[in-house]
């Protein structure tokens, strides 16, 4: 049993996070108001989804003095309540989440803690937490400090304030750091995450500038469900834990309560293949729980459930893929594309993308990739990243993209925005940058983007397309025109009639009004029959049977209705160019 | 106005007043169209032709162009002006959507309506930018100045050591060749070469018309090389560097070009002869050379293929300076001292190919 205590105990927090400030994202003055910031709008954000309401955050930075800054947000969130404001801010790996798979962006609960610890390290200055719960009639207002020797938080004071909202929290914490804009900005982190999380909007007071980000659904996603851990998805200190938390009840009994997926009969052969029949679960040691391991890892379950995971969703990431980049005036919004639910390692996932093309998107850069996990944007470490790397293997110059190098990223007018959803993220690191490419993720991605790739060479196709129109347009309003003036002029006589000209170029049937009676001429190489409809106050129509090529036929509106009303005419074919307005000319509407 | 040039107009009016998409008509001009003429013993464009309708934006747009150009002659002869290419592209920024992206977008139009007319494009009163290159020797001609008269000029006695310069247009109306005392021409690619003939009076001592191409002769140059021989029933010898792009301009001299090939009855030359510098010449009098580039080796390889190589002589001296692997300059002879070039290697070389 002694064995397991290092396990279970909680080493000094300042030891550890001096250790570990590299791997928690606190090594450089820019990347620690960045993480702070990162981590209170993340908690924000998860306590708001755990309750379905529509989140609306203020981050705002206020310069103190030389790297010194003063970091507010303030969520409408469900509040914390007054007993467990100390442990959910200040201490580490303190978190209700541990042992429950689900889909949340913070899995450790232990960024917050190590903002607050940071802070304090660098400034002195103690973090102020205000915070409200809907039962409550007023909010408390907490000082709060970690006692490094204790390693726990300790409260300076609590006071009760009056806070005119329903629920919410305000954090305000004053640390050493340095603002930037621009690339891995705080800036861009809230941009990015509005755009994951389109049912939220955001204030962003900074220090050269104020946005507002409003937000672009308004249901808000559901509430994640928990479900328990599949026994293919845990590790071995988890499956331990486990285990000693449930010290009263049968090995069988836990792995059948516990676990996903493991059936009464399941559960008595594990035992039973593990040789551990009859123990008691305080007298297993750690090598009956390895074997109990290695028994799990043999045995097949059924995949873990997958309606646990809560996609942005199509109508979410093409409503903020429009909210965000409108300015660029793009030509395209891909339609999103979702692959999965599948399983890794006992752990549902789903890719989904947006592409983002043309427009005023820089042609000669990189495209721009977004990468997102769990509804949280990553900015580091792009390079290692399962989503880099994916999007770099594909074979761009399929799909109309030049790129430079083998796998490499590809150039050109584009954004790919790239999410995955997981009850566990596999992060390359404890700083949660870069996910790991895991091969079912891989593959999930390659097919995905292939799907988004597509869409965007057949958009490129329409996008030829619609310069041959334009082409044909300038032929007939412009050019055509010119040279009949032109050829007119030097041979002194009037320029010729163009209309059946344009009629063939075009392809269409041409509709004149000739001393104000309307004529249909086809200049089509078939015959046609459609209705002609003028639409004025009131709808008048003809029918044209069998129209021949080269015949002309007289309509027989008369000239009070042909002029004062627009004519619209049913041709199914040929239809060349379609709903543009021709003076006399129309092919179809 | 110009007949020709109005009936490109008169057919384009028409189709359109008939309901047709217009379109202009013309020789295909590219190198599968250009034949050997038995006759005339030059290379000119075959029978294809190409037809450019207006049904496409690019080339309606270049039917536009044409009708421009055509318009902007009829104004220049009406004023008698004339202009030079560059100029005419520089005017056509006014042309709106008949504006040319480039001089040498222009200058091909100008060379299609030749090609469809049969006027060259000085009789459309347009000229090239370049100077005309230079003659001297006696020779006696009249030139029609601005002023409207037709001036004397004998080419040895009446001009400096810079000779008498070549005028952009050099047909008859402009230029009558009236007498000369000469055996043959002498035309001759460098500026370097043409001087050291000057200052040694090889005109007078050979009895020869020294010409100056200035590199690729110009056409202006072609043609009057073309008149002296047609006309004065002078031998043509062409006298340049010996590397596979000299040999070119021999060929354009003697055989006409692919861009001129509609004109090649009266640029080219088939009688021409070339004296050097040749492969064997470089061997022969073991001269300085310079390694061929990869460029001159891909030059003389496409030559092997050009049907206005194709005879034995060009053959063998190809492929020896290939096998040599070395190319020689005209002034490569001053090895042997200045006066080398006029009072041995020429001479040598005349008597060699039967001029004198």
């Amino acid at each position: 049993m002694t064995e397991f205590e290092p396990e279970r105990k909680e080493v000094s927090i300042s030891e550890f996070f001096d250790k570990n400030k590299q791997m928690l994202g606190f090594d450089s003055p820019q990347k620690s108001l960045f993480m702070t910031v990162k981590e209170a709008v993340d908690n924000s954000l998860d306590a708001c989804a755990d309750n379905g309401i529509l989140p609306e955050i203020t981050v705002r930075i206020e310069e103190l003095g030389k790297e010194k800054f003063r970091i507010e947000i303030i969520d409408n969130g469900p509040g914390i309540k007054r007993t467990e404001v100390e442990n959910s801010f200040g201490k580490m790996l303190y978190g209700s989440r541990f042992f429950q798979e689900r889909q949340s962006r913070g899995q450790q609960g232990l960024g917050i803690s190590a903002a607050i610890l940071y802070a304090q390290k660098t400034t002195g200055i103690p973090t102020e937490i205000v915070t409200k719960v809907e039962k409550e009639m007023t909010a408390f207002h907490f000082v709060l400090e970690i006692d490094i020797r204790k390693n726990s938080p300790h409260t300076i004071s609590v006071t009760p304030e009056i806070w005119d909202v329903k629920s919410g929290t305000r954090i305000v914490i004053s640390l050493k750091g340095k603002y930037v804009s621009g690339k891995q900005s705080v800036e861009e982190y809230i941009r990015e995450t509005a755009i994951a999380n389109p049912h939220s909007t955001f204030h962003l007071i900074l220090p050269d500038k104020a946005i507002d980000i409003l937000r672009s659904i308004s249901e808000p996603p559901p509430v994640p469900i928990a479900v328990k851990p599949h026994p293919h998805g845990v590790e071995l200190g988890e499956l331990i834990s486990i285990f000693k938390d449930n010290e009263r009840e049968t090995i069988e009994g836990v792995l059948e309560d516990k676990f996903s997926r493991v059936t009464k009969q399941v559960a008595k052969t594990i035992v039973e293949k593990s040789k551990l029949n009859g123990k008691k679960i305080n007298k297993l040691s750690r090598d009956d729980f390895e074997e109990l391991m290695k028994t799990i890892k043999e045995t097949e379950f059924m995949e873990p459930k997958k309606d646990c995971l809560s996609p942005i969703g199509s109508e979410g990431l093409f409503k903020s893929a429009i909210n965000s980049f409108r300015e660029y005036h793009p030509a395209y919004f891909s339609q999103p594309v979702i692959k999965g639910p599948f399983v890794f390692s006992g752990h549902p996932f789903l890719v989904e993308a947006i592409a983002i093309y043309g427009g005023d998107l820089p042609k000669e850069d990189p495209i721009k990739i977004l990468r997102f996990a769990n509804r949280v944007p990553l900015l580091y470490q792009s390079g290692s990243c399962a989503i880099t790397r994916a999007i770099s293997s594909l074979t761009w110059n399929q799909y109309g993209f030049s790129q430079p190098v083998k796998d490499q990223i590809p150039v050109g007018p584009l954004i790919v925005a790239v999410h995955l959803a997981s009850t566990k993220v596999p992060f390359t690191s404890e700083a949660k940058e870069a996910i790991a490419t895991v091969p079912e993720i891989m593959d999930a991605l390659d097919i995905m983007l292939k799907g988004v790739a597509r869409q965007i060479k057949t958009m490129r196709k329409k996008e030829a397309h619609k310069g041959q129109v334009e082409e044909k347009f300038a032929l007939i309003e412009l050019i055509l025109p010119q040279i009949a003036q032109k050829s007119g002029k030097i041979l002194k006589l009037e320029p010729p009639d163009i209309t059946p000209i344009i009629s063939k170029v075009m392809g269409v049937v041409a509709f004149r009004e000739i001393n104000g009676e309307l004529f249909a001429e086809n200049y089509t190489e078939k015959t046609h029959s459609f209705k002609v409809v003028l639409k004025g106050e009131e709808r008048f129509t003809e029918s044209v049977k069998n129209l021949k090529p080269f015949q002309k036929v007289k309509l027989n509106f008369s000239k009070e209705i042909i002029s004062s009303t627009e004519i619209y005419v049913d041709l199914p074919e040929p239809i060349l160019l379609g709903a543009y307005s021709l003076p006399k000319v129309f092919s179809d509407e | 106005m110009n007949e020709k040039l109005e009936t490109i107009v008169k057919q384009i009016y028409q189709e359109m007043k008939n309901g047709q998409i217009p379109k202009v008509e013309l020789k295909s001009r590219n190198k599968e169209n250009i034949i050997f003429d038995p006759k005339t013993s030059v290379w000119k464009y075959g029978n294809n032709t190409v037809k450019r309708y207006a049904s496409k934006a690019s080339s309606a747009k270049g039917i536009l162009k044409m009708l421009h150009i055509i318009d902007f002659v009829d104004e220049m002869t009406q004023g008698l002006k004339t202009s030079t290419l560059r100029e005419m592209y520089y005017i056509s920024e006014g042309w709106n959507l008949g504006k040319f992206e480039s001089q040498d977008e222009s200058d091909l139009m100008v060379e299609d309506l030749e090609v469809m007319t049969n006027y060259l494009r000085e009789e459309m009163r347009l000229r090239p930018e370049e100077s005309g290159a230079s003659v001297i020797g006696n020779l006696t001609l009249t030139e029609l100045n601005r002023k409207g008269d037709k001036k004397k000029i004998n080419c040895r006695d009446d001009v400096g050591d810079g000779g008498y310069t070549i005028p952009y247009n050099v047909e008859k109306e402009k230029v009558s060749l009236v007498s000369s005392d000469v055996d043959f021409v002498l035309a001759i690619e460098t500026g370097g070469m043409f001087d050291r003939l000057v200052e040694n009076r090889f005109d007078e001592k050979m009895r020869s018309l020294l010409v100056h191409m200035k590199g690729q002769p110009s056409r202006s140059t072609k043609r009057l090389l073309n008149r002296l021989n047609k006309e004065l029933g002078l031998p043509i010898v062409v006298f340049t560097d010996g590397d596979p792009w000299s040999f070119r301009i021999f060929a354009s001299v003697a055989y006409g070009a692919i861009k001129t090939a509609h004109i090649s009855d009266i640029l080219a030359t088939p009688t021409s002869e070339f004296i050097g510098i040749t492969a064997s010449d470089i061997v022969n009098y073991d001269l300085p050379t310079d390694k061929l580039t990869d460029k001159d080796t891909e030059a003389l390889h496409a030559e092997l293929e050009d049907p206005r190589f194709n005879i034995p002589f060009w053959k063998g001296e190809i492929e020896t300076m290939l096998k040599l692997g070395k190319k020689a300059e005209q002034q490569a002879l001053a090895k042997y001292g200045l006066d080398f070039a006029t009072d041995t290697y020429l001479p040598e070389k005349l008597k060699e190919n039967g001029i004198i």
